[in-house]
């Protein structure tokens, strides 16, 4: 059976509502305006998908993968666009989706194999394209609604999934961009059909016809919003547009002094902590045992550094930390030079509020030799000439260059040399 | 952004979206007529060496996906919730959103003067997008309840706020659209941008 006596067999659709010749006339619909708008989401998911997996690298690092220290500002900068450009493209999404959304009516749906494989893949792209958007806005604001699974898996391969119909997509629409694009290019519908089975025949007369909104004003309300969505947002972690930031779940200058924190001390039982009894406990390949007490630590070789603390909910905010590089901790335990290590935050003794105290989900990470070797990485015992509030992690934190701060492990208490 | 708009001459009226060509239109027709003999080079081209290249590509990337997604999700539970968010937003979309926004469209472009639309366009879509992510903040979230540096605004304020800039933007855009004389550039040349 043939696609011809396929459609043939098959009963049209009435010719009424959207089924109707002509009733989606307006020239937002063609394809120059789709072209444009899917070249600025095209560019727009790609960074998204870009920035995305270098901080899922960071965070679960493949056996290839390595993280480095420099430049320190570069995991910041990337989470910053990250969550920026998905903001951005909300608008740009629906704007798009709004200029195609007539073909959803064409008929016959595919007139060949090759179109019946690409109209397959709008599926995983539009509900991904969807689902990237929806997770990421509820993730920046702490909303977890999917149950069975968590966020960071699904926002994940949901990703891969969706990219790679967008490179089907690209594949079988950069001839028509291309086309449309030019200068000299007639517009007509992004809907526009022609006879399935004879193409210069037209079957869907459906001229375009003027509109009050020409296709440049279409583009400055689906870019406008797009800025205005990033003036009132990108605050968060671009500190010169805080005061904008009014739709951001975060500022970078609110929070215990004065900068923003995610997990709280009471959540994990360390309100307060005796100085006389915390050690830091040091173990691992190659060493014998060793603690350091508080003061310990507070008589080696001090070092400060503004380093950036970057969220990958895409806040982050820079501050002056002092502490004890962990570079000079390894050197008095007598570990190896350029070595990995792990470290993990302290247990609280178990309360009648916590009877079984935990380490958080965040409790435990992995520093790789380059960035446990930069002097930068630090164990910060103060930030900005203060000793830490309980909910920075004192007494004692780890803040290092360009690494995410779900891995910038607080209330430290030990150290695993890999 | 944009304050061009594009008043048909003799037309201060709304009318229908799906409104039938006018015969005074002709130059459109044309290149609606032009736009059908290359329609099907343009469908034909589609298919060409980069969609074949494009496909093989894009099917080994979603296909290490959806092995992944598998591989992750291991229960049909996990499997089926993850498949009813994708093809649920899909269907929201479809059957929900945009026939919504097609209404509203329509029933605004009915009962305001052409003038006005673009600007009006304007303030409800960005009104929509900026409602829709300021939603959760204004919602607030239990996962980080007690803490000050989460949310911290009067949302309700912040809304406002911001509302208020995208309707002065689209209230200056309309006073200038109300003001401003008519264009001496053919409507059916603007088209075309």
């Amino acid at each position: 059976m043939n696609i011809e006596s396929l459609w043939n067999r098959v009963p049209q659709p009435p010719k009424v509502g959207p089924f109707r010749p002509g009733a989606f006339s307006s020239r937002l619909h063609d394809e120059r305006t789709a072209a444009v708008l899917g070249i600025a989401l095209g560019a727009s998911f790609l960074t998204c998908f870009a920035t995305g997996l270098y901080s899922h690298e960071l965070q679960h690092p493949a056996s290839w993968f390595s993280a480095f220290p420099r430049p320190v500002g570069l995991f910041r900068l990337t989470q910053g666009i990250h969550i920026a450009t998905g903001l951005a493209s909300i608008p740009l999404l629906f704007a798009k989706l709004w200029t195609v959304f007539p073909k959803l009516f064409t008929w016959p749906p595919f007139k060949s194999v090759a179109q019946a494989a690409e109209r397959v893949f709008l599926l995983p792209l539009i509900g991904g394209a969807l689902f990237l958007l929806f997770s990421g806005l509820n993730n920046i604001n702490g909303r977890y609604p999917y149950g069975q699974f968590n966020f960071v898996d699904g926002h994940y391969w949901a990703a891969w999934i969706t990219i790679g119909s967008l490179v089907v997509h690209i594949g079988a629409k950069i001839s028509t961009t291309r086309t449309a694009l030019r200068r000299d290019h007639t517009p007509h519908l992004a809907t526009e059909t022609t006879n399935a089975f004879d193409p210069t025949v037209p079957t869907n007369v459906n001229p375009l016809r003027p509109s009050p909104l020409t296709r440049r004003t279409f583009f400055g309300v689906a870019f406008g919003t797009s800025g205005l969505v990033t003036i009132f947002t990108v605050g968060q972690t671009f500190a010169p547009l805080r005061k904008l930031a009014l739709l951001a779940p975060r500022r970078t200058d609110i929070g215990p002094q004065g900068f923003p924190i995610n997990g709280k001390a009471e959540e994990v039982g360390l309100q307060t902590v005796d100085l006389a009894t915390y050690r830091l406990k040091v173990h691992g390949r190659g060493i014998a045992p060793i603690e350091f007490t508080y003061q310990d630590l507070l008589a080696m070789t001090p070092h400060t550094a503004e380093l950036p603390i970057a969220c990958v909910e895409g806040w982050s905010s820079s501050q002056v930390w002092t502490g004890v590089s962990l570079r000079t901790v390894l050197q008095h335990a007598a570990a190896r030079p350029n070595a990995a290590v792990g470290v993990a935050a302290m247990v609280a003794a178990p309360t009648s509020q916590h009877p079984h105290p935990g380490r958080g989900s965040y409790g435990r990470s992995e520093i790789s030799a380059a960035v446990a070797s930069d002097a930068d990485c630090l164990l910060a015992m103060k930030v900005n000439g203060e000793a830490l509030h309980p909910d920075h992690g004192f007494p004692l934190r780890l803040i290092a260059p360009n690494r995410p701060g779900v891995l910038q492990t607080k209330w430290i208490n030990e150290i695993v040399v890999r | 952004m944009p304050t061009e708009i594009d008043p048909p001459p003799n037309d201060q009226r709304s009318e229908p979206a799906t409104q039938a060509v006018s015969t005074s239109e002709p130059v459109l027709m044309n290149h609606s007529h032009h736009a059908h003999t290359g329609s099907g080079a343009s469908m034909h081209d589609e298919h060409g060496i980069t969609f074949w290249i494009g496909l093989a590509l894009g099917l080994g990337i979603v296909g290490f996906g959806v092995r992944g997604a598998l591989h992750q999700f291991t229960t049909y539970s996990q499997r089926f919730v993850f498949a009813k968010y994708a093809i649920g937003f899909d269907l929201l979309h479809d059957v929900v959103i945009a026939p919504i926004a097609f209404v509203v469209g329509f029933v605004v472009s009915r009962l305001t003067p052409s003038k006005f639309r673009a600007p009006i366009a304007f303030g409800m879509f960005a009104t929509a997008i900026l409602i829709g992510i300021g939603w959760y903040p204004l919602q607030g979230s239990a996962k980080y309840k007690n803490n000050v540096s989460f949310q911290s605004l009067n949302y309700a304020r912040s809304l406002a706020i911001v509302l208020l800039v995208v309707w002065t933007i689209s209230g200056i855009w309309a006073v200038r659209n109300a003001t401003r004389k008519p264009s001496s550039g053919s409507s059916l040349q603007k088209a075309t941008r």
